[in-house]
């Protein structure tokens, strides 16, 4: 592990919160980008970056040198986050009913906007649908979608991250892809 | 859907980067002929070239900020005052050689002026301490930056701090013997900084360990 890091670590773990201060500098970022692919909002993503790391400060003593601190970090976010999203209602399920009465679902009243092919193809095409496809996801197939192209960690990091084997990790990887595709196809099919 | 289960776990092999350069050619040999297979692993590398365009976001510039402000309180000091709980001598003994270090800096450095033990009898003319013949001193007597006559006696020591002892009754002889006709202790002669310090602390550390071991 880098020298440094370790410096900072064994500081942290005396009280220091300026050490702790630098470690935030080289990891908010990452950690940032994370919960918001996780959360989809940026109220959230701070909410859950900020107790990431704060967990991570309080916990310190629990992390033992032959680990490595990044997926650790990781997996506090995530953890936190799938916590996060349980306790608050789902409200970015496209495919849950609007109302409760209605058949109608999220993703069938973006589809019958009143729109163009087009437009609709500028719009949600480029950057929006992406995210808003990827919150339907079930939280574990969307942790590693989110690890391996949003922070591209490897395979193996990924495993490591979320205490998993390689083999489930590529399976949620798979799952996840194959559900993305679907539900891509049935946004643009009008 | 690709035409078989076998075909669809290979197309996620391959944009995993799996696959062996004999497999990919097999793989893309049957995408060429497949058109179920071809759909599919179109839909797939739009997932994953969508999915690789994601773009990092702005990070709030506050973030930091208020970690900082939620973390637990710095338990440097929580460790310090842990230890003078457990030890309450060693730090109390600490306490008192900083207390000791900074009163004896300002002393030091507020007396660059002539000073001396109080005692009457005693004559100062300018910088000069003149203890009359005939004058008995019971005690210690300390003088700092002066010159000293001495013609009295003194029972007890006598320290000089950045002083010196003029007599002109001169006694000859050797140096050690020089004070022994007035002073009946010890003569102390300091005048640099360290060693005044150093002395004042052998006094205080007495006293101090008189006043921990009645
Ligand atoms: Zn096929």
């Amino acid at each position: 592990m880098d020298f440094r890091l370790n410096q900072l670590i064994k500081q942290v773990k005396k009280g220091n919160h300026e050490a702790f201060g630098e470690i935030i500098d080289n990891y908010q970022h990452a950690i940032y980008q994370h919960c918001y692919r996780m959360l989809g909002n940026h109220h959230d993503a701070q909410e859950m970056t900020q107790e990431t790391f704060v967990r991570a400060y309080t916990n310190i003593q629990t992390f033992k040198k032959k680990n490595k601190f990044s997926p650790w970090l990781y997996r506090i976010a995530t953890n936190l986050s799938i916590d996060w999203m349980r306790k608050k209602k789902p409200i970015h399920i496209l495919d849950q009913p609007v109302r409760e009465d209605q058949q109608q679902t999220l993703l069938d009243q973006i589809n019958s906007e009143e729109k163009t092919p087009e437009e609709r193809f500028e719009t949600k095409e480029l950057n929006e649908t992406i995210q808003e496809v990827l919150l339907t996801l079930p939280t574990k197939y969307r942790s590693v979608i989110v690890l391996r192209y949003v922070r591209d960690l490897s395979l193996q990091e990924i495993a490591e991250v979320l205490d998993l084997p390689v083999g489930t990790v590529k399976t949620h990887l798979h799952r996840g892809r194959e559900a993305l595709r679907e539900k891509l196809v049935e946004v643009n099919r009008s | 859907m690709a035409c078989n289960q076998v075909f669809e776990d290979e197309l996620h092999h391959y944009l995993n980067h799996e696959l062996t350069y004999e497999e990919e050619i097999n793989l893309k040999h049957h995408i060429m002929s497949c058109r179920a297979c071809q759909k599919h692993y179109q839909e797939l590398k739009r997932v994953d070239q969508k999915l690789s365009d994601i773009k990092d976001v702005e990070v709030p510039s506050d973030l930091k900020c208020n970690i900082m402000a939620q973390l637990p309180k710095d338990s440097r000091f929580k460790r310090g005052r842990k230890i003078v709980k457990e030890h309450p001598m060693i730090s109390a003994a600490v306490a008192f050689f900083i207390m000791l270090f900074i009163s004896t800096l300002m002393n030091y450095h507020s007396n660059q002026q002539m000073s001396l033990s109080k005692h009457e009898g005693v004559v100062t003319q300018g910088d000069r301490v003149i203890i009359p013949e005939g004058e008995i001193i019971e005690g210690d007597f300390i003088v700092r930056n002066a010159e000293v006559v001495l013609e009295g006696q003194i029972r007890g020591n006598l320290t000089l701090v950045n002083s010196q002892v003029i007599d002109h009754t001169i006694h000859h002889g050797d140096q050690f013997n020089k004070y022994n006709h007035h002073v009946e202790g010890k003569v102390v002669e300091i005048d640099q900084y360290v060693h005044w310090i150093y002395h004042k602390a052998e006094n205080e550390i007495k006293s101090f360990m008189t006043f921990v071991t009645p």
